[in-house]
């Protein structure tokens, strides 16, 4: 999942196959290191559940899927049906079902040799708001349209050699949609079950349940409101319960002002403010989020801070944000990483027990044992120590050390390959 | 208290299930989410609850993610993941033995990844009993989405097909939680006029939309995004914040550019020695993530420093207090222009808080933690409870939109991914043909009339376009629908010949087995 992205936005690494196993010899041309360095992962631990097996049918086969559901989409059904789709307020997507043999055979009739699509705006128009031929062997198109909140029908067809116009298919109608607010500017309140109860005769013809959803009313202090003034229309009838003395603002009920130019206005200057500093921010752009620079917003301090709230942008900050992911760029030119670990690995009785600088290694089931240490430079000291279960111990006091003269700039290894990283250089000096 | 605050989370992964294969790198996007998001923030859920918050937290469950979190073999799966992870884990605490600030570090992942398997272990890998116990206690609301999270107005064609991802997702909600739900996330918020009408009819009471989706709809409506409308039929359609949703996840300016947090990138699999690595790998000899990773985002420049977990924590501290500062500011100025409590609607993809953002849910705890207790100015609240309180709203139409790039429907309808759209209006119609074909069907028929639900429906998941569009490596969103899209038409072929080859039947049932008891007459 982690690969380049989790979920809706979650950008995929190469498809998955089946993984080799870990005993895998290196392929890749460089000395062999001992076998024993590699070996003895532990198996999975087999799951400790006793969960309901409703979901499951048939987790413990693995059977392999018959061939003969392999291979590729046909290119068209041929059904001849025309599909449109509103993408945005200002294109469609058409698509029509045709085979290659149906469309030559109608390309043929064509007097231009080619399929002509048309889209009307608004279903009964009879001129068509646009008309364009269509490539020989396209079978879709993206269109783009002048108006928004419009809705389209498309027609397929051709100009027969008269130049009579000649109609093959004809898609169901999409609507664009809007760009902009709205114009009408009437209010109505209702409640949900107001509305339900009015739709009650318009409903779907395959509803189950009950016609009218009621409305939980938690109780106090969040009394349920119902606002009072001539242009509400309610739906259901006003509650009389009476309100606690400390009743918040909000919830008191009784005349209220009327909605005014004012308070539109001064919603409309903040809509309009968030509005402008939108971005376009969803599952999809998620991994632009960890990956892409960090900059101080340009409109930080517009609400004030309070003194004892900081604000968590550095002043100033401008943060890269790095990924080693596959677009991570290498160094330009020649390059040269090199780093050092320490394997210890070694072998006693199955049932001993082993202990490396004072921790427990976890002996694989023949007794053996392999650890990994990071090397920098520096000078080490290891003791191993293996107690039998009849106590008897056996020890191995280990010196190492490393020391790197570099010439000319060398990094640590690392995937897409990056100068060295200046913190291993000031790590704690060993034990 | 002058408006309400309301966070909502949507967790969804797609239907990923490979028992054909022993290992399959794609199955570790749930495994990742589980140890990253999933369980860190039941944790935090579990700690409000532990303290007497009375705090419901919105959090959408796809049904894609349930089917997998109940799935045994994906349960048995993960469980060898983590033991994997652990392992991997005690051997980095050897591994940095003479480097104190990685083997600080490389400890405490130790202990982490162990208190994720108890965790897991504890509730019998069952994560969704968890959350269902949650909600029957009124810490989370727990909201369904479309079946298989298809953009819903890319369907709206062939109604049936919106219908049968409404309802079925209806249904397997009731199986898991035992209840209906109440809210529904439109999959990328995308909605078009008439979805009310399936909502309805699946006993839904409310939606969220993007905010242009409340701004520009008709009328126009008076409140702007600060308040609920009503659709024609009765459904309430909240709109998502602008300021709060771009203080969060800003690619440009958001919390998780910090550069006291963790490195979401830099990970061991990427750093060390691939034969060390290659057992944990789930891809053999190809590096990725393992998730265990030593440096902090830094700064400028390539070089990263090593992971300060204190100063990590404080930034999370720091940003909930200018996250809530905000809000509290926000919410005055709207309180005094309003004639009603304003609600600012906050929905985040929950797998940022964790799996992205490392220190998401530790964010995410510590705001809820000052909002609850050192503020008075808003009411933290679901959408649910907002509409018990308030249920009278405006009447609106909400405008066609989604929380996309550009706002409708373009991720996943473009020149990459238009292909896939011609097969699946075909699938779509032949379904219905099936539907009203066999309204009487024999038992093996009947097995494969949901079977081909099953694939429809799997062929429909918006995150294949998705993967499509960006491009990075398309291969297994291409094989998906295609498998779906054949394996469909093949049972199309056979129960139009009344041919059903049980073998295949049985091979497909196992492989793509969600919904067990899909209602194949959604679609008739």
């Amino acid at each position: 999942m982690s690969q380049k992205r989790l979920r809706a936005g979650k950008a995929v690494e190469e498809t998955g196959k089946l993984s080799p196993p870990p005993e895998t010899p290196n392929q890749t041309g460089s000395p062999e290191i001992p076998r024993i360095l590699f070996e003895g992962d532990k198996s999975p631990v087999p799951t400790e559940k006793g969960l309901t097996q409703k979901f499951d049918l048939g987790a413990g086969h693995q059977p392999e899927l018959p061939r003969q559901l392999e291979g590729k989409l046909p290119e068209a059904y041929g059904t001849g049906k025309l599909f449109l789709s509103a993408r945005d307020p200002h294109s469609l997507f058409v698509h029509w079902d045709l085979t290659k043999e149906q469309q030559r055979n109608y390309n043929s009739l064509s007097a231009d040799g080619h399929l002509t699509l048309r889209a009307y705006a608004h279903a009964f128009s009879n001129q068509p708001a646009i008309e364009v031929p269509v490539e020989p062997q396209s079978r879709n198109l993206f269109l783009n349209v002048e108006r928004a909140d419009t809705s389209y029908v498309a027609e397929l067809g051709y100009y027969q050699r008269d130049r009579i116009w000649k109609t093959i298919a004809t898609s169901g109608s999409t609507t664009t949609p809007p760009d902009a607010p709205s114009t009408d500017h009437a209010v109505v309140f209702s409640t949900p079950q107001g509305r339900r109860a009015m739709q009650k005769g318009n409903r779907p013809t395959k509803i189950t349940g009950p016609p009218v959803i009621p409305v939980t009313e938690p109780p106090w202090p969040f009394e349920s409101e119902v606002p009072a003034n001539e242009e509400v229309t309610v739906a259901r009838p006003r509650q009389s319960l009476p309100l606690p003395h400390d009743v918040p603002p909000f919830a008191k009920r009784g005349p209220r002002n009327k909605w005014t130019p004012l308070q539109e206005r001064l919603l409309e200057e903040m809509i309009r403010i968030s509005f402008e500093r939108r971005e376009w921010i969803s599952s999809a752009e998620i991994a632009e989020l960890v990956r892409h620079e960090f900059v101080l917003p340009p409109h930080l301090g517009q609400y004030p801070l309070s003194p004892e709230i900081p604000s968590p942008i550095l002043p100033g900050a401008l943060i890269n944000i790095s990924s080693p992911m596959g677009e991570q760029l290498g160094p330009k030119g020649f390059w040269f990483n090199v780093n050092a670990e320490l394997i210890i690995y070694g072998a006693t009785q199955p049932d001993a027990q082993v202990t490396i600088a004072g921790r427990p290694i976890e002996l694989r089931p023949d007794g053996t044992f392999t650890c990994h240490y990071a090397l920098p430079d520096g000078d080490y000291r290891l003791t191993a120590t293996a107690i039998s279960p009849q106590n008897e111990q056996r020890q191995a006091a280990l010196h190492f050390s490393r020391h790197t003269n570099y010439s000319g700039e060398v990094g640590l290894p690392r995937a897409g390959s990056t100068p060295q990283n200046p913190s291993l250089e000031r790590l704690p000096q060993p034990e | 208290m002058k408006g309400y605050l309301s966070l909502v989370l949507h967790a969804h992964l797609p239907f990923v299930r490979h028992p054909e294969h022993e290992r399959f790198l794609e199955e570790n996007w749930l495994f990742e989410a589980i140890t990253e998001t999933y369980i860190p923030l039941l944790r935090v859920v579990e700690r409000w609850h532990r303290d007497g918050m009375q705090f419901c937290l919105t959090i959408t469950l796809t049904p894609t993610l349930c089917s997998m979190l109940l799935d045994p073999l994906l349960q048995q799966r993960y469980l060898s993941h983590l033991e994997r992870l652990v392992e991997l884990a005690q051997k980095e605490v050897l591994r940095t033995h003479w480097e104190k600030p990685f083997n600080d570090l490389a400890t405490s992942n130790l202990e982490h990844f162990k208190s994720i398997r108890d965790f897991y272990l504890g509730c019998e890998c069952n994560l969704i009993a968890v959350f269902r116990r949650l909600q029957d206690a009124r810490r989370l609301e727990i909201i369904t989405s479309a079946a298989t999270h298809a953009v819903l107005p890319l369907l709206a064609q062939d109604a049936s097909s919106v219908r049968a991802q409404v309802l079925v997702a209806r249904d397997h909600y009731k199986t898991c939680f035992g209840r209906e739900p109440h809210g529904f996330w439109l999959p990328e918020c995308a909605y078009s006029e008439g979805l009310e009408n399936f909502l309805l009819e699946a006993n839904l009471r409310w939606f969220i939309s993007d905010t242009h989706g409340i701004l520009h709809a008709n009328p126009r409506p008076r409140y702007g995004m600060f308040a609920p409308i009503l659709t024609p039929n009765g459904i309430a359609a909240f709109g998502r914040d602008i300021d709060s949703a771009k203080q969060v996840w800003s690619r440009h300016e958001g919390y998780p550019g910090d550069p006291r947090y963790r490195d979401f990138y830099r990970d061991i699999g990427f750093d060390l020695e691939l034969n060390y690595l290659r057992p944990y790998l789930p891809s053999g000899d190809k590096r990725s993530f393992t998730g265990i990773k030593y440096y902090r985002i830094t700064g400028n420049g390539t070089g990263k420093e090593v992971y300060n977990r204190k100063a990590a924590l404080q930034a999370a501290d720091d940003h909930a207090s200018h996250f809530l500062h905000n809000r509290i500011h926000q919410i005055e100025q709207l309180s005094e222009i309003l004639d009603r409590p304003p609600i600012i609607l906050c929905p985040y993809d929950a797998e940022l808080f964790g799996h992205w953002w490392h220190e998401g849910p530790e964010f995410l705890d510590y705001l809820v933690r000052k909002a609850y207790y050192d503020q008075n100015v808003f009411t933290l609240a679901t959408p649910e409870d907002y509409l018990g309180r308030h249920p009278l709203n405006q009447v609106a139409t909400p405008a066609a939109s989604s929380w996309g790039e550009g706002g409708y429907w373009g991720v996943w309808l473009n020149e990459q991914n238009q292909w896939i759209y011609p097969h699946l209006n075909i699938a779509q119609q032949r379904m219905t043909e099936l539907a009203r074909r066999f309204p009487q069907p024999d038992a093996l028929q009947e097995r494969a009339l949901k079977q081909a639900a099953r694939e429809l429906l799997l062929a429909q998941s918006s995150d294949w376009p998705f993967i499509l569009r960006t491009g990075t490596s398309p291969d297994y969103a291409r094989k998906r629908i295609n498998d779906h899209l054949l394996r469909f038409t093949k049972l199309f072929e056979q129960l139009g010949n009344n041919a059903v080859d049980e073998q295949l039947l049985i091979a497909l049932e196992n492989s793509d087995n969600i919904f067990p008891d899909v209602n194949f007459r959604y679609w008739a």
